[in-house]
């Protein structure tokens, strides 16, 4: 499936739990580890991975969550940085569009009302680009790119 | 979850052993710094030198935590690696939390204040 300067890294397919995202996680990790992925392009693959995967699990399969739902996973590097792709049967999206909400509000002064939740998207969205979402066959397919200078204070611009 | 307990005078030191703070363990977290905490009344500094990976979920866990000490006792995280520092800058969770590199920064920093009178 890979053409060009495009190289399959890994192909991967897990139980929509929790655990089982934790441990693909962990093998992601040392397999980009093997190929020579920089620390810090390993470290967005984790977070971003970690929480579009949780998203499946707690948004895609809430409705079924016996059901045994499964999340597929491709890692493809080409010259802008790693290509994500994660599959799964879940409900469609709301509106079948991404989610873009915004970071909940942090008032310092506020403590009962410091945010618990909501940081999932924004996170995914401050870190990865060039997001696509497509739904056919009653499959999720979202697409995205952990680019190679991915970094701290570069966020905004990612984020557009 | 495993975290280790350590008295330091008038603060608490909780050092998390696990390596990853993540939605698998949320919950675990949160109920083990619920116990470690409630039979104490001092300041508590969060050792997270051994913590290489913090998701969305993990981050709440540590709100929460916050959130159980009150407003009359402070929560401050020490030992960032790069993968948590990104996941707290990225949020801005780095202007609410007090961070030091280390637990022994923090807890100088701590003795620090506690000789000037409030």
């Amino acid at each position: 499936m890979t053409k060009g300067s495009e190289q399959a890294l890994i192909r991967a397919c897990f139980p929509a739990e929790m655990g089982a995202v934790r441990a693909t996680l962990l093998t992601v990790d040392a397999r980009l580890d093997q190929r020579g992925i920089s620390p810090d392009l390993r470290a967005c693959t984790q977070i971003a991975l970690a929480e579009a995967c949780n998203n499946i699990v707690e948004h895609a399969y809430r409705a079924t969550p016996t059901r045994g739902g499964m999340i597929g996973l491709d890692i493809v590097a080409h010259r802008r940085g790693l290509q994500i792709t994660l599959c799964d049967r879940g409900q469609p999206m709301p509106q079948g569009r991404l989610p873009n909400p915004r970071w909940p509000p942090i008032d310092a002064k506020n403590l009962p009302a410091w945010p618990e939740g909501g940081f999932g998207w924004p996170i995914l969205r401050g870190i990865a680009c060039c997001f696509h979402l497509s739904r056919r066959d009653g499959q999720n397919v979202l697409r995205f790119v952990l680019p190679k200078a991915a970094a701290p204070g570069k966020r905004q611009r990612n984020a557009l | 979850m495993n975290l280790t307990f350590t008295r330091q005078g008038p603060i608490c030191i909780l050092r998390v052993e696990d390596s990853r703070i993540d939605a698998s363990v949320a919950i675990a977290f949160k109920d083990r710094f619920r116990e470690l905490v409630a039979g104490d009344t001092g300041d508590v500094i969060l050792d997270l030198a051994k913590v290489d990976f913090l998701d969305s979920s993990g981050l709440g866990a540590l709100v929460a935590a916050r959130k159980l000490l009150g407003a009359g006792r402070v929560l401050e995280l020490a030992g960032l690696t790069p993968a948590v520092s990104k996941v707290m800058t990225l949020t801005r969770m780095t202007t609410v939390f007090p961070i030091h590199a280390d637990a022994a920064a923090a807890a100088a920093a701590r003795a620090g204040v506690s000789l000037t009178p409030k």
